[in-house]
């Protein structure tokens, strides 16, 4: 009996370490709010992967998940407008983008809070780079 | 059979190993000077490892006076080990030279790093307060080498 039970618990254990190793590299993520309309809307899923932070492959106009700097326990869907050493400009606002960091904008400027609120984001905060939409299915792309 | 038994165990084996390692820590070597006299107090013997604790990082019980690992917020490949001096809220002093001093707010999800070997270090007074999510792990304990075994202090000095 408790060897079933034994065998059991290191049963799952092990598969619960396989999730962990896949988890660590894609996975998927549930977005909301609509700061990325029209490109993502609120409720969709979308999926992940971390290959590019892991090989440093972000580049301009991909869409990131981060870590926000104000908060780091949450998650924010952006995209990256510029990358170190280029500039971004709104109006009259003029920013030069530090070594080492990205500045990431939402698509609808009007109610997004991005680099504009907090600043350019170290690289070290990305967290994966979006490479589709699952959910809803009809909406299914690839480009964003 | 056997052999693709024995595949299995060891592909379960790593994969057990990778998480148990990832949750609660793993032990890494340190290079450089920055953190004088607490880690490397001389250059010419072997560098320490220290052991790094993922856990306090995850339930966000760091205090002031930790040593933590944090992803270097100007190069996302290096990983430095430096000193939280001020957490949120708290006001940081400064100082550029003899009588010129500034204050700081350290803002809201925020910290505030030194290196222990002022002016050979790289941190908080060249690119400011760093944003929590760059931290990665507390360093609790020296493990090597055996001489130098011990747990690292929390200690706040001026």
């Amino acid at each position: 009996m408790f060897k079933r039970v034994g065998n059991f618990v290191f049963t799952s254990f092990k598969y619960f370490c396989v999730f962990h190793c896949i988890t660590e590299h894609v996975g998927v993520f549930q977005c909301l709010g609509d700061s990325m309309e029209p490109s993502i809307q609120s409720g969709d899923l979308v999926f992940i992967q971390r290959f590019s932070k892991l090989f440093n492959s972000i580049n301009n106009g991909d869409l990131v998940i981060a870590k926000s700097p104000l908060d780091d326990k949450l998650f924010i869907l952006k995209r990256v407008k510029a990358l170190d050493g280029q500039s971004v400009r709104r109006g009259i606002n003029y920013q030069r983008v530090p070594r080492g960091s990205v500045w990431l904008e939402g698509d609808n400027f009007k109610v997004s809070e991005d680099s504009w609120t907090f600043g350019p984001v170290p690289k070290g905060l990305i967290y994966g780079r979006v490479v589709c939409r699952i959910w809803p299915l009809s909406n299914f792309s690839l480009k964003f | 059979m056997a052999l693709w038994r024995r595949v299995k165990n060891i592909f379960f084996g790593i994969a057990i190993g990778h998480t148990v390692t990832n949750t609660f820590g793993t032990v890494a070597r340190v290079d450089g000077i920055s953190m004088q006299p607490t880690l490397n107090p001389t250059l010419s013997t072997s560098s320490d490892m220290v052991f790094l604790s993922y856990l306090p990082v995850r339930f966000d019980s760091i205090k002031r006076g930790d040593l933590i690992v944090a992803i270097s917020p100007r190069n996302p490949n290096e990983i430095i080990v430096k000193r939280v001096i001020g957490l949120e809220g708290d006001v940081v002093k400064l100082k550029r030279k003899q009588d010129d001093s500034m204050r700081k707010v350290v803002p809201k999800g925020y910290y505030w790093i030194e290196g222990d070997h002022k002016g050979h270090s790289y941190d908080s007074t060249s690119f400011g307060p760093i944003s929590k999510g760059l931290v990665i792990a507390k360093v609790p304990a020296i493990v090597w080498p055996p001489s130098r075994w011990q747990l690292i202090q929390s200690e706040v000095h001026k």
